[in-house]
């Protein structure tokens, strides 16, 4: 099964068993293809401290087999820190309290994160007791999962890895490889070491479980070019990219749509409907502004966070007894517009593995303690932490000048008719399509509030000055 | 506090932005084609980082990179950046300031410290930081006031929302009831917290006046939460109003009457609005403060009848409204509502 996954997600043990059906079948009336499951490792331990094997069975056998005959199918989200809406990173309390799982400051301090008001210390994935503890519980579930499932082709996914903390790094909080300190470098690539170890063990394990041919992801957050381990990690399983909950602005949501086409090669995006309650508020419309730049550049796989929270969530598309919320509504016409366009191309880019390019990446991060993604929640992109040109602005100039390494480069699909997407008009916010007829090309110009920028499109190459030729639609006509 | 195991419910997307920014305008969510316009506006917020000497990089959180390079002087630098943005509000980390954030703080917190300790510890690093030259803030609120122990801080808790009880803020906009929240505490944690979906389920229809409303409210979080010990009932707009207003006595006027329901009304907030009314009495003539028929001295004979032994300003070292009033008063305006579909 080829079709582009569009999935939402039913967090599901906060959800009432007896309204897990109708939940699944309005996400799947509204035109999500797959659902998404967070399974939390913490919510299944066994009295002993070991995963709950016998409830975790029971529950994925039902969703799974609800899903099947709604005739989507599943993505398994296992952590061991799926979503950053969890208590306690999702871990077990044993594993939490266990001083020998814990990550450490230069000093020898237990690194804590934020959880909530609260703080708890944060796992090193270096940790040789985190890490079988970890590949238990995956294995564990994969066959839980396998073995429920009412044939394999519902298991269309099955995502693996921590999705909260940053950059590939053991911890978020420590230096974000600022290029102002090449010994920070250094130990920033140490990091990612342990990490790659870590997220090429869980998959390991999820293999060896039985996980569905081609199904595996695994699970980073944050911007790739500032990582070369993220290219190391794509030549493996696939990643997953889960997008920093989205404040909306022309930045923020620029970031995230070059996020989306910088990633989409092949790849699977998060995206966040709504967001936690302890986090800055966002529109109800900003993940469907983000996922419709998103999908019309070609973002292939994605999965909104929340379809259906069941509380805790503030902004999911379903409320907390499954009833679709007004926005719900703009998801629908986002998903049926998405469908129609054309399929099979492999639009976006290839991970940049230019070492000057993510050298300038890194030279963003001046802020040295302080990770991008902590940053970015005040919706800055790496444009913005750097005064010489990377990110939009680079890609922006590589646009007119048939650039390098921070140009998108698009595979052609030899059709010119279907190589359109849409974008954002900077006034109206109306869909805008870009075709240069005298060239063969189509463009879309992706002119989000300062930045006009050549988007994506199956084009060879982008050689195309800002609004060209440009054929304004509305947004209705467009389906966004 | 809320910590881990408080349960949210009820809570879309548009109704909770309003209610957080109404109290931080900041934070309103924006669409695309607003930003723009916002960004040439003044305020926002300025990150400074510094190595002690020279200004690494000066980040506007609406403007981008608005500085690089030039000499760190301190507090002036980071005043003059602030003045040159159009801001008033700054940070400035010395580049050693968050490795010094989480080492302390590391070797201080422990797994067993509640939202209350580990709130407390951290402000205490951050005033360290502070003090060490590390981290620079403007305004200065937290050179300014006193960190309370973590004793009264609990004790104040039990005053204004004593365990097993609710409170209730209700926010209406012409009959409509457009943003709220219920909190219960239980265990000595907020247990829930409910957003306007769970108090429109919960009452049902309503009238459209919130002066009538607000007893159907309060029935229904009191059927679904226990005893409500403080409920808000009032327009959005007027409780913004009121924020913002440096006028001493606003909010015991707008009690008195009715543009704003505190129903019930603890002694805490009895005791504030009467310190409030009080300051006001002492700007105004003495025919004011003590005449017969006059809004303010009736106020007063009734806010101090209702008070009882508890005075936020004694208790805390500061009063929190009259903080949160300087603050709202420096920010911009709150944007007008986005065009959310909730």
């Amino acid at each position: 099964m080829d079709a582009p996954i569009r999935a939402a997600s039913l967090r599901f043990t906060r959800v009432d068993p007896s309204r897990w059906p109708k939940a699944v079948r309005t996400l799947v009336a509204l035109g999500f293809n797959a659902i998404d499951l967070p399974l939390v490792w913490r919510e299944y331990v066994a009295a002993d401290g070991s995963p709950d094997e016998v409830r975790l069975a029971h529950d994925l056998a039902g969703l799974l087999r609800i899903i099947g005959d709604a005739g989507a199918r599943a993505v398994l989200r296992l952590g061991p820190w799926p979503t950053a809406d969890v208590e306690g990173l999702g871990l077990p309390d044993g594993v939490l309290g266990d001083p020998s799982v814990r990550s450490q400051t230069r000093r020898r301090n237990p690194r804590w994160v934020s959880d909530h008001l609260r703080v708890v210390p944060l796992p090193s994935l270096r940790s040789e007791t985190y890490n079988a503890a970890a590949r238990r519980w995956i294995g564990t579930a994969v066959q839980a999962a396998v073995a429920g499932s009412p044939s394999p082709e519902v298991i269309a996914r099955v995502l693996v890895g921590h999705g909260a903390p940053t950059l590939l790094r053991d911890a978020p909080d420590d230096i974000d490889a600022s290029g102002l300190d090449p010994a920070a470098v250094d130990a920033a690539e140490a990091e990612a070491e342990g990490t790659v170890g870590f997220l090429l063990g869980l998959s390991a394990i999820a293999r060896e479980a039985g996980a569905p041919e081609g199904s595996l992801r695994l699970v980073i957050q944050g911007d790739p070019l500032a990582s070369s381990a993220a290219a190391r990690l794509a030549g493996t399983d696939g990643l997953a990219w889960s997008a920093p909950p989205t404040r909306a602005g022309v930045r923020a949501i620029w970031r995230d749509a070059r996020l989306a086409t910088t990633l989409s090669h092949g790849h699977h995006l998060d995206l966040h409907a709504g967001h936690a309650p302890m986090q800055a508020p966002s529109r109800a419309t900003d993940a469907l502004d983000v996922a419709r730049i998103a999908l019309g550049a070609g973002a292939r796989d994605i999965t909104v966070l929340h379809g259906c929270s069941g509380g805790d969530w503030v902004g999911a598309i379903l409320d907390e007894q499954g009833e679709p919320r007004l926005a719900a509504s703009r998801w629908q016409a986002l998903l049926s517009w998405a469908a129609s366009l054309p399929q099979g191309v492999e639009r976006g880019r290839r991970i940049g593995r230019d070492p000057a390019a993510i050298a300038r990446a890194r030279g963003a991060a001046v802020f040295g303690a302080l990770p991008l993604s902590w940053l970015s929640r005040w919706g800055f992109s790496l444009d913005e932490l750097s005064s010489a040109p990377v990110g939009t602005d680079a890609l922006e100039t590589a646009a007119t000048a048939a650039g390098e390494a921070w140009a998108p480069t698009f595979t052609m699909n030899g059709k010119d008719d279907e190589a359109a997407a849409v974008a954002l008009d900077p006034a109206a916010g109306a869909m805008v399509r870009a075709v240069d007829t005298a060239e063969g090309r189509a463009w879309v110009l992706a002119s989000v509030g300062l930045a006009t920028v050549a988007a994506a499109v199956g084009g060879a190459a982008c050689a195309v000055e800002p609004g060209a030729v440009v054929v304004l639609r509305d947004e209705e006509r467009a389906g966004g | 506090m809320a910590d881990g195991t408080t349960r949210w419910s009820g809570m879309d997307a548009r109704s909770w932005a309003r209610l957080v920014s109404l109290v931080a305008p900041g934070m309103a969510p924006l669409p695309p084609r607003h930003h723009a316009r916002e960004a040439a506006l003044p305020g926002g917020m300025l990150l400074v980082a510094h190595d002690g000497t020279t200004v690494l990089r000066a980040l506007h959180t609406l403007r981008g990179v608005v500085a690089t390079g030039g000499e760190w002087s301190g507090r002036e630098t980071l005043a003059a950046l602030a003045a040159q943005s159009d801001t008033r509000f700054a940070v400035a980390l010395r580049r050693d300031a968050a490795e010094r954030f989480f080492e302390r703080l590391g070797g201080r917190c422990t797994t067993e410290d509640d939202a209350v300790e580990t709130t407390l510890l951290a402000l205490g690093v951050l005033r360290e930081l502070i003090d060490d030259g590390a981290l620079d803030v403007l305004p200065t609120p937290l050179r300014t006031f006193p960190l309370p122990p973590v004793e009264v801080v609990r004790a104040t808790w039990d005053r204004v929302l004593p365990d097993g009880h609710s409170a209730v803020v209700a926010l209406f906009e012409g009959p409509t009831l457009v943003s709220g929240v219920a909190v219960r505490r239980r265990g000595g944690v907020i247990d829930q917290v409910h957003g306007v979906e769970s108090l429109r389920a919960w009452s049902g229809p309503l009238g459209g006046d919130f002066r009538r409303d607000h007893r159907v409210i309060r029935a229904a979080v009191e059927r679904s939460l226990g005893p409500v010990a403080v409920g808000l009932f009032a327009p959005e707009a007027t409780v913004m109003e009121l924020l913002r207003s440096e006028t001493p006595g606003q909010w015991a006027k707008a009690v008195a009457v009715r543009d704003v329901m505190v129903e019930p009304m603890p002694p805490w907030a009895a005791m504030a609005t009467g310190v409030s009314a009080l300051r006001a009495a002492a700007d105004e003539s003495r025919r004011w403060a003590l005449g017969a028929d006059g809004w303010l001295a009736k106020t007063t004979r009734r806010v101090i009848d209702l008070a009882g032994t508890v005075d936020l300003q004694s208790v805390l070292g500061f009063d929190p409204l009259a903080v949160l009033g300087v603050v709202l008063r420096e920010s911009r305006e709150r944007p007008a509502q986005p065009d959310d579909p909730a």
